[in-house]
């Protein structure tokens, strides 16, 4: 489990980093060897002999295979015994392979930004790591692998003629809910779509294959009208406003809270770094949390409503806005903090002559681009009843209305394009 | 003109700046064993001790990396020095609590090299900050009071006395680096400290306007009695305006004397076997 001397890194640590190296070594083979078992052999290779083996003609191999395993796709379970074993197997190759210090797990523990200065050491360097770079590979070939499997692509399915049907139906339908070009948009596409299916038909008549002809799109457009309009933009109001005031008022928190989150200006007591510490933790466990859970819980406790989504959207924005806050903090220029500590002011007018006036602008482009993302969020925000939009669109959506889908899309289309062009504009303005 | 500088030594804001330091009267300030080791490691003072008289003008000489820079923060502990004595006005700087530390600081200036005003603010508000340490006690360190109407006219002064009453209102990054100088010693004025600490405070400026920033530190020193001590790289600066002078190399005090004592043979132990002497006027 060596890693030789000549890989670069702080000496203090060569010990550390080697049994780190170890241990994520054992665990590198542990993962190769259960998803080998699991996603090659058993949701690969097995379910292909096994199609030998029931086959009009079946063939005797794979049905003794199967039969000698006692495998069958539809009710065998691939057991957690079996999967420790082979991830205990799995494992004591990575001993093996972790006590050579060549592995993919001691590189990834020995890596470090020192440079070699020896340019034959770059050589060995290369060579030592060769088996780690045929590792990493591995590592990822099969990562994606089980990812093919578990996300189930078929792309056969892209190119089948009912769900393209389907889909084809849906966005005449979408396209008709759009404002004012609604209805000619929705005729213009039928007309395409149709000229395809035509086309469809004419090829599968001239090859002489056999089925139907497709029938032909044939969707009569209603367009949403001014009531709908009306109460459809108040809901969307709804959002705006609950994004503004989640903001709004979380500024003020994240403002204080933000020094308190900054490294520069908590170094000098214990008290001070323990804030930070607070600070810190309290953003990073807040930030985790998506804001749709948040929703999901203002909304059980306070009831569903856009008070649930505002102040859903107030945790979230004043964790993010505390983490970039102390992050200008973090850059500010010290000079003008160690020139006024000289001078003996306390530390809250330092930071109020020195830090603040640094950090006005960073803040200003970070507040309203959080606003920006409100918006975005607010509409999500109301699926889970969080009011606003999404509320209506979770709604429409549930009654299959599609007209209705996409006049709501194209709304919430419009202010999110309107609020990141408007943001876009003033960060650029004040930076 | 100036009533700004009508006593002579200033008070403590405690009201007793003097009374301790009978032993001692014309040392201002006593350096011993003085060490500092930075959490990375670097050794950059290995016990330095002398002592500064008071009225004097201290030129602190030395290489680039010397230390000189560590041991003024040092001073007046915006670095901890991590070992030694720190003895000011015959007050121990290490023992001080956080509270008196900001009190004993504002008898403590300092003008840097690159000036470290408040760049976004007006050249009034900068000057003014040299008198938030006497803010320090009230709630919220003072920054939801209005400046007070006589220091505004304090400022207006120090700011004619260094020549640029008309750039009161003028953001301080709209400034040329000597202006921003004076601005920094009118900061300086405002605080009206005993001792004042220079880190290279014309080492960004051309040789006509240092010598005329060397000027007002020279006229804070002989008009007000102020203490100063002031790191330079100019041998011919040193030569002009210091009285005293402590070289540093590697950390350590390597000599101690007056200007006119730096031989040839003490140039280049302090500055290595190489070095030249370059002029500037
Ligand atoms: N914040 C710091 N952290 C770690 N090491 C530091 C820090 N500041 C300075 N040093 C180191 O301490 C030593 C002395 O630095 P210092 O800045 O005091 O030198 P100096 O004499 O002022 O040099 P110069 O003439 O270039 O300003 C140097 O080796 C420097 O690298
Ligand atoms: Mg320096």
């Amino acid at each position: 489990m060596r890693i030789p001397s000549f890989v670069p890194m702080i000496e203090s640590e060569r010990r550390t980093r080697e049994w780190s190296g170890f241990i994520i070594e054992i665990l590198v083979w542990g993962y190769i060897a259960l998803v080998a078992a699991r996603i090659v052999w058993w949701n690969m290779i097995l379910p292909f002999v096994e199609g030998f083996a029931i086959d009009d003609s079946p063939r005797a191999w794979a049905a003794s295979i199967v039969s000698a395993l006692n495998y069958d796709s539809r009710y065998s379970e691939f057991s957690w015994t079996a999967a420790g074993l082979v991830f205990a197997a799995g494992a004591a190759a990575g001993i093996g392979f972790g006590l050579t210090g060549r592995g993919f797990g001691p590189w990834v523990a020995s890596l470090s930004k020192l440079q070699v200065n020896n340019p034959e050491d770059s050589i060995r360097i290369r060579n030592h790591w060769s088996l780690a770079r045929k590792e990493g590979w591995l590592v990822l070939a099969l990562t994606i692998l089980t990812g093919w499997v578990l996300t189930r692509v078929e792309l056969g399915k892209m190119v089948e003629l009912v769900g393209l049907q389907s889909f084809g139906r849906l966005v005449l339908q979408l396209a008709c809910g759009l404002p004012v070009i609604g209805m000619p948009l929705s005729a213009g596409l039928e007309f395409v779509l149709n000229g395809l299916v035509s086309l469809t038909n004419a090829t599968n008549a001239l090859i002489g294959s056999a089925g139907e002809a497709l029938p032909l799109f044939n969707l009569e457009c209603v367009p949403s009208d001014a009531s709908y309009y009306g109460n459809a933009v108040s809901k969307l109001l709804e959002s705006v406003y609950l994004a503004f005031m989640a903001t709004f008022f979380a500024v003020p928190v994240a403002f204080v809270l933000a020094f308190f989150g900054a490294r520069n200006l908590t170094r000098h007591s214990f008290a001070t770094r323990l804030a930070y510490t607070v600070v810190r933790l309290y953003i990073n466990v807040t930030r985790s949390i998506e804001p749709i859970i948040w929703a999901i819980l203002f909304s059980v406790w306070i009831g569903i409503g856009p008070f649930a989504g505002a102040l859903a959207l107030m945790v979230h924005s004043i964790s993010s806005l505390v983490k970039q806050y102390s992050e200008a903090i973090e850059g500010v220029d010290e000079g003008p903090i160690e020139a006024l500590e000289a001078t003996g002011a306390s530390h809250i007018a330092v930071a109020w002559f020195a830090v603040v006036p640094q950090v006005v602008m960073p803040y200003l482009a970070f507040t309203i681009y959080r606003w920006d993302i409100n918006v975005r969020m607010a509409t999500i925000i109301g699926l889970v009843g969080g009011g606003g939009i999404g509320g209506l669109l979770i709604q429409e959506q549930g009654l299959a209305h599609w007209t209705q889908v996409g006049t709501l899309a194209a709304l919430i289309f419009f202010v999110v394009w309107t609020m990141d062009f408007l943001s876009a504009k003033v960060r650029e303005a004040i930076q | 003109m100036f009533n700004l500088y009508s006593r002579t030594v200033w008070l403590n804001s405690d009201g007793n700046a003097h009374s301790h330091s009978s032993t001692n009267e014309d040392v201002i300030l006593r350096l011993s064993g003085v060490e500092k080791v930075y959490p990375n490691g670097t050794r950059a003072l290995k016990g330095v001790s002398f002592d500064v008289p008071r009225g004097s003008f201290l030129a602190v000489i030395g290489l680039s990396g010397s230390g000189k820079s560590t041991m003024l923060r040092c001073i007046n502990r915006i670095h901890e020095p991590t070992g030694g004595e720190i003895v000011f006005n015959g007050q121990s700087m290490r023992q001080l609590s956080a509270r008196d530390l900001c009190r004993v600081r504002q008898n403590i200036g300092m003008v840097f090299q690159h000036f470290n005003l408040i760049k976004r603010r007006d050249v009034l508000t900068n000057v003014l900050s040299g008198r938030l340490g006497q803010m320090s006690e009230m709630p919220f360190g003072g920054i939801f009071r209005k400046w007070p109407k006589e220091w505004i006219d304090e400022a207006q002064e120090a700011l004619k006395l260094v020549g640029i009453p008309d750039k009161a209102f003028v953001r301080a990054d709209g400034l040329s680096g000597g202006q921003q100088q004076r601005v920094a010693i009118a900061r300086t004025l405002m605080q009206k400290p005993q001792l004042l600490l220079a880190d290279e405070p014309v080492a960004s400026l051309d040789p006509a306007t240092s010598n005329s920033v060397m000027q007002y530190l020279k006229l804070l020193n002989e008009k007000h009695g102020v203490t100063v001590i002031c790191n330079l790289h100019f041998l011919s600066l040193v030569r002009e305006y210091a009285t005293h002078v402590v070289a540093l190399r590697g950390g350590e005090k390597v000599f101690e004397g007056k200007p006119q004592d730096i031989t040839e043979q003490w140039f280049k132990d302090i500055y290595g076997e190489q070095a030249k002497e370059v002029e500037i006027h």
